[in-house]
């Protein structure tokens, strides 16, 4: 007999469901390649604007305030679990600092870990850091946060290499080193 | 009731029903969505808007982005090229990680320059291979008897995207 045979409605309905659930069930089984997002960063407080090379000098010495948050993100929706930032910074004659990230959310997150920065010094201070906000939690804005610990200088943060990236989690801690 | 077995009405339908799921995913549009990579600086400081002044003879990066995976087939970028007459160069774009170097075709940048150039590269490495690449436009300045000028790509990134309207050979253009 040629063709299809004739089927009643429900019959059909039943197998396409089936088909659509055996293909949802192949898309399940696939590798979870997470495409990283990056955002920009903006200029928010410090001493002062960025320089010519987009450091923002710091010398408060409290976190939490406008002049010790030197560069912001506004992602609104995170996305992913992860986020990764390489932030450049250095350091003045006799003056250490700290690094740390903090995510604003309705809920607040606490912030990780400070990270020491030596003085005299300069570098590219990598995070990887399981936030733990869940990704898809609206109006979502984070910052690197920066302090002068010790010393008369300056601590100068740079535009983070890349941007600021989401991400899976893979690689991420949740103290972000 | 079909008048056939329920057994069989089942697998025909089926088939069917595999058909129709295959055919509306095969007229789906291939739409691979951009990633942006923002940029910061290389080797020089940024005066006025956004441009980088080179001066040295020598491969030096004048804006550089990073990706944690080189997910796309192509990178694309549109920049702004100005030099004095007195001043030329070239320009190429690079991407390095762990294992990977590669570079695109050298543009030769004349003195009185003043235009647009494009980055339009399928740069030839497999997708989601590659974690922790950096991309650098790198500048190699040859008269510096004036100002050879790079600003930053519009929109403030190079763009990883589905490589089409690509070349590899000719990446960097004109």
């Amino acid at each position: 007999m040629a063709g299809d045979p004739i089927l009643s409605a429900g019959d059909a309905a039943l197998a396409a469901q089936r088909a659509v659930e055996r293909v949802q069930a192949a898309e399940a089984r696939a590798p979870r390649l997470v495409q990283p997002i990056a955002y920009p960063l903006f200029p928010y407080g410090g001493a002062s604007a960025p320089g010519s090379d987009w450091y923002i000098p710091v010398t408060g010495a409290a976190f939490g305030v406008q002049a010790t948050t030197p560069w912001i993100f506004q992602p609104d929706v995170l996305a992913h679990q992860g986020i990764i930032l390489q932030v450049p910074w250095r350091t003045g004659a006799g003056t250490t600092g700290e690094m740390r990230l903090a995510l604003n959310v309705s809920s607040p997150n606490a912030p990780t870990p400070a990270v020491t920065l030596p003085a005299a010094s300069s570098g590219t201070l990598i995070w990887r850091w399981l936030h733990g906000v869940d990704p898809w939690t609206e109006s979502v804005g984070g910052s690197i946060e920066v302090r002068r610990t010790a010393g008369a200088n300056n601590v100068e943060v740079g535009y983070p290499l890349g941007g600021f990236i989401v991400t899976g989690p893979d690689g991420c801690t949740t103290t972000g080193q | 009731m079909s008048g056939l077995g329920p057994a069989r009405d089942e697998r025909a339908a089926r088939a069917r029903g595999e058909r129709a799921v295959q055919a509306a995913v095969a007229r789906a549009p291939r739409l691979v969505p951009s990633v942006p990579a923002p940029v910061s600086p290389g080797s020089y400081a940024v005066a006025g808007w956004w441009e980088c002044l080179c001066t040295v003879a020598a491969w030096t990066p004048v804006w550089k982005s990073w990706v944690p995976v080189l997910s796309h087939v192509g990178i694309t970028a549109e920049i702004g090229v100005v030099t004095d007459a007195a001043a030329d160069g070239d320009l190429r774009f690079r991407i390095t990680g762990s294992g990977l170097d590669a570079t695109t075709n050298t543009l030769t940048i004349p003195g009185g320059f003043a235009a647009t150039i494009g980055l339009d590269w399928l740069h030839g490495q497999e997708p989601w291979r590659f974690e922790g690449v950096t991309f650098s436009l790198e500048a190699y300045v040859r008269a510096a008897g004036g100002g050879f000028g790079v600003f930053s790509p519009y929109a403030g990134a190079f763009v990883m995207n589905d490589g089409h309207r690509c070349s590899a050979t000719a990446g960097l253009h004109f």
